[in-house]
């Protein structure tokens, strides 16, 4: 019986994750394939003349809008040095809409909900509005592609903050300061190592100029998609993005950004924080998002951790050893990414017992398979996260991603992807992925370990 | 409290906020008491084949006897653990094999179990719900096991946290203002019989609702509810929720010492309950202080003195009262400063009316907010379930459409100045002792702010 689960934005962008920490998931588009077909219909998707790609999805279920246009540059495409430029990028567009509200003018913050936000790979800009917005609300975000008006002051202003979100969601907060370390150590070259806010010292460095450049470099019709799903007529629609986006002009596409991390070829420990939070973390490199073994990496998140009863915290519950356990995988980085493995540790912190038990469950899915039943269950627990996160602002984001990965869901295809895994299937993954010399280890809060043994009088 | 406060920030917008908003599809839901009391609700959206279950049971907290305090929440967590016919590791299976997750939530007012499975799995999923909720045995082991544990979650909740004693200072000792550590000193002695006995007491057909969402006709979803509980019936007393509510709030400071890089800070409010008509004036409140960078506190604190990221307002309701909540993370050198801007922004508004260009957009945000809050299957279930608990003898929501649109500047003045002074607010501060010592002496030394009592902003 599994109690209470929080949701964040932020966490709707980290991708599949699994139980406990973190609830949210927008990466995933599997169905039944009797009832795809139906899911599917009303997604249309049109390019104009200057490259930008629209989708439009109806549905008139709320009398609401959910339009995300999303840009491909994100905190992979930081310059060196440079760390957070495309953070503060959005927060700079997102602070010269407002001025406009402030003068009076329509903008997309000015009614229903807005945000944006910027992962590794994406930049995001989402509102929640009312049909009758929405014209006011395209006007401004083609306006938003067109141009940036930012002085010194706003820059210095958004620099300060971008460190002060920094300092709330990330160093206040100890798992994203965990995961944070553990992406550091996980890559030598490639710029997932890195923060999407930067550091104060990488803020520093960026000036008007690199935010202009990257502004004029990313910010183009044919680097990015708009997507409105909702309460929308989809002629009506698209004659209003043609109305607003075909002035913005054409610009090269950006040189594509293709990085080479060499194979870890050993396992990385890290111990950190040894009077925070006892936690544990193992994290191991996965393939592209074109690699057919995604599907059976997304089949695993809820092979291992998708209940109480699953895998890990069936082996880790029993023994005292979590207190709570979950898993993260996001199959839509534009770049190899990570398979984490995240431990709350349990009244009976023992580490090396720990470590030792994840591996045992690995060791197990690959030496003996899977049990009968369990491969449905994982299946039908996937469909059902599909069918629950149906709402409009989730379908936006999760077209927005796709799109811009050049992979517009074919549904078909999914449903046969994910039916297709097989208890091989898993055996292979895990025999292939989840090895030592794959991963990266990280662990906080030995102190409670060293603690609770001088009180119990156990040996280490 | 089990379940996460972001969920009942959005539940509390919905109770009330039911009646005012455009009626559309989803409001739609159907009704039928069954003979023996129960209630059940259902609504009808056949797009995906999936049906969310909230079962709603009328008593949460606030109907534990004062000795028993701890015992909904250990009743809750005990259906699972062996009914009449099946054992624990039977029932666990059973559930597994839907593939949803069962989540059981004790709030003050009320038990849910909210389950969200596939169509084809509805039926056998009410059995097991009958099942649990009308005959579960709690084995004397499984009391020990699970007293066990919630004794050790609470003992952490009392370290981490300063929610439950932000309760206590809100509503002192009465029925709202129940404390972790007390409900730690009776759980301990709490046995079998007692669980039981609250059982029999509280989850009785005519105080329970059982709310379904998804893809089911109100006419199959009434059959298979009276196959598996019209036969329910029962002779035991009712508990009887406690018939009184004194506001007992004066300011205080508490403080939770924990390594953060910014202070945390919760200004805390008695406000109104689901159903007083102060409420929807409340609401827009937490829009016009602190909903975006546009706010007046996202004005103050965020783009004109860059002190803090965001800066949230929220409003809890419940059956006799509510909570009003301003949240803002700063660095603790404005600790004090934001403190006081807090204050003079809420003299401000008890001094003046708001602007009606502020309403509107407090009005629309609102909306646009509900809608969202209401976007997936399981949102609904839980929803539907909870406006019939608190309003299920007064008029239907479509007779009650335009409420929120017809407050006035007036009434939100009012309002604030019932419910906002600052000097009954309830203050936390999570943050390091050290720095907070340095910055903000006389908070630690628990003194109250010299709160502001005039409108008039710093350096204006």
């Amino acid at each position: 019986m599994k109690q209470s689960r929080k949701t964040h934005i932020w966490e709707l962008l980290c991708g599949r994750v699994r139980r406990g920490f973190l609830a949210g998931t927008l990466t995933i588009l599997v169905a039944s394939g009797s009832t795809w077909a139906a899911l599917d219909t009303g997604i249309t998707d049109h390019t104009l003349a200057n490259g930008l790609t629209v989708i439009v999805v109806e549905d008139r279920w709320h009398p609401l809008v959910a339009l995300e246009v999303c840009y491909r540059v994100g905190a992979r495409n930081d310059p060196p040095g440079k760390q957070g430029l495309s953070h503060v990028l959005e927060h700079l567009t997102f602070r010269q809409r407002r001025t406009s509200y402030a003068e009076g003018g329509t903008t997309p913050e000015r009614n229903g909900r807005a945000y944006a936000t910027t992962d590794r790979d994406t930049t995001c800009y989402s509102s929640s509005i009312v049909r009758d917005e929405l014209k006011a609300t395209l006007a401004g975000e083609a306006e938003r592609m067109r141009t940036l008006q930012a002085s010194a002051e706003d820059l210095a202003h958004e620099k300060t903050i971008v460190a002060r979100e920094r300092q709330q969601l990330v160093e206040g907060d100890t798992w994203r300061n965990l995961l944070e370390e553990v992406d550091n150590a996980a890559y030598r070259l490639h710029p997932y190592r890195f923060p999407t806010s930067g550091w104060p010292e990488t803020l520093a460095q960026i000036s008007l100029d690199d935010v202009r450049a990257q502004f004029t470099t990313y910010y183009t019709p044919a680097n990015a998609v708009v997507v409105a799903v909702g309460d929308v007529q989809r002629q009506e629609l698209l004659t209003m993005i043609q109305e607003f986006f075909a002035a913005v002009p054409a610009k090269p596409q950006p040189r594509p950004t293709r990085f080479v991390e060499p194979a870890q070829g050993g396992e990385r420990r890290l111990l950190l924080a040894p009077h925070a939070a006892p936690r544990l973390v193992a994290a191991y490199h996965t393939p592209l998002f074109s690699n057919p073994d995604r599907a059976v990496l997304e089949v695993m998140t809820t092979l291992l951790a998708g209940s109480d009863h699953a895998r890990l915290p069936a082996l880790l519950y029993t023994h005292d050893l979590a207190e709570d356990v979950g898993v993260e995988y996001n199959p839509l980085s534009h770049d190899p990414g990570l398979f984490y493995i995240k431990v709350a540790m349990g009244p009976r912190i023992d580490f090396q017992l720990t470590g030792e038990a994840v591996d045992d469950v690995l060791w197990h899915l690959r030496e003996d398979g899977l049990r009968a039943g369990e491969l449905e269950e994982a299946k039908k627990r996937l469909f059902l996260d599909f069918y629950l996160e149906r709402g409009l602002s989730t379908r936006a984001t999760r077209l927005a991603h796709y799109a811009l990965l050049e992979a517009l869901p074919q549904a078909q295809r999914y449903v046969n992807e994910i039916q297709a895994v097989t208890a091989a299937d898993v055996q292979r993954v895990v025999d292939r992925y989840f090895s030592p010399r794959n991963r990266v280890v990280a662990v906080t809060g030995v102190a409670h370990q060293e603690l609770e043994r001088k009180q119990t009088g156990a040996t280490p | 409290m089990t379940r996460t406060r972001l969920i009942m920030v959005g539940l509390s917008l919905a109770l009330w906020f039911g009646w005012a908003a455009p009626l559309h599809a989803f409001h739609t839901w159907k009704k039928k008491i069954l003979p023996s009391g129960l209630t059940l609700l259902v609504v009808e959206k056949t797009d995906v084949p999936a049906v969310s279950l909230t079962l709603l049971v009328k008593h949460g907290t606030t109907s534990e006897p004062i000795d028993k305090q701890g015992v909904a929440s250990l009743t809750a967590r005990l259906l699972t653990e062996g009914t009449r016919q099946w054992s624990s590791a039977q029932t666990a299976e059973r559930i597994a094999a839907s593939g949803g997750e069962f989540v059981t939530d004790v709030d003050f007012d009320d038990t849910t179990i909210d389950w969200a499975i596939l169509k084809q799995d509805l039926g056998s999923a009410l059995a097991i719900l009958a099942e649990v909720v009308r005959h579960p045995i709690f084995p004397q082991t499984a009391v020990e096991r699970k007293r066990t544990a919630r004794l050790a979650e609470l003992k952490q909740k009392i370290e981490d946290t300063p929610q439950t004693s932000l309760f206590r200072a809100l509503f002192g000792d009465g029925p709202y203002g129940g404390s972790a550590s007390e409900a730690t000193e009776s759980l301990t002695n709490m046995t079998q019989k007692d669980v039981a006995q609250f059982h029999r007491r509280t989850y009785r057909p005519g105080d329970i609702i059982l709310a379904a969402a998804g893809d089911v006709t109100f006419a199959e979803f009434v059959a298979l509810a009276t196959q598996y509980f019209g036969d329910w019936s029962t002779t035991e007393e009712g508990e009887n929720t406690p018939a009184t509510f004194v506001n007992t709030a004066t300011s205080t400071v508490s403080i939770v010492d924990r390594s953060l890089a910014q202070a945390s800070l919760r200004l805390a409010f008695v406000g109104a309950s689901a159903t007083d008509p102060n409420t929807p004036a409340l609401k827009l409140l937490t829009h016009v202080l602190a909903d975006g960078p546009e706010s007046r506190l996202g004005q103050t604190l965020r783009e004109q003195r860059g002190w803090t990221y965001t800066v949230r307002g929220a409003l809890e309701t419940f059956r006799k009262t509510g909570v009003f909540f301003l949240t803002m993370s700063v660095p603790y050198e404005f600790v004090l400063p934001a403190l006081e801007q807090s204050a003079r922004e809420l003299a401000c508004l008890t001094a003046n009316p708001v602007t009606e260009a502020e309403l509107a957009r407090a009005k629309q945000q609102a909306t646009t907010e509900f809608y969202f809050a209401m976007e997936n299957l399981p949102d609904l279930s839980r929803f539907i379930a909870r406006y019939e608990a608190f309003h299920a003898e007064q008029e239907p929501p479509e007779r009650l459409l335009g409420v929120l649109n017809r407050v006035t500047p007036t009434e939100l003045q009012q309002a604030a100045r019932q419910y906002l002074n600052p000097r009954k607010a309830v203050v936390s501060v999570v943050g390091d002792r050290e720095r907070l010592k340095k910055f903000a002496p006389s908070l630690v030394e628990g003194k109250t702010p010299q709160w502001a009592t005039q409108c008039g902003r710093e350096g204006q």
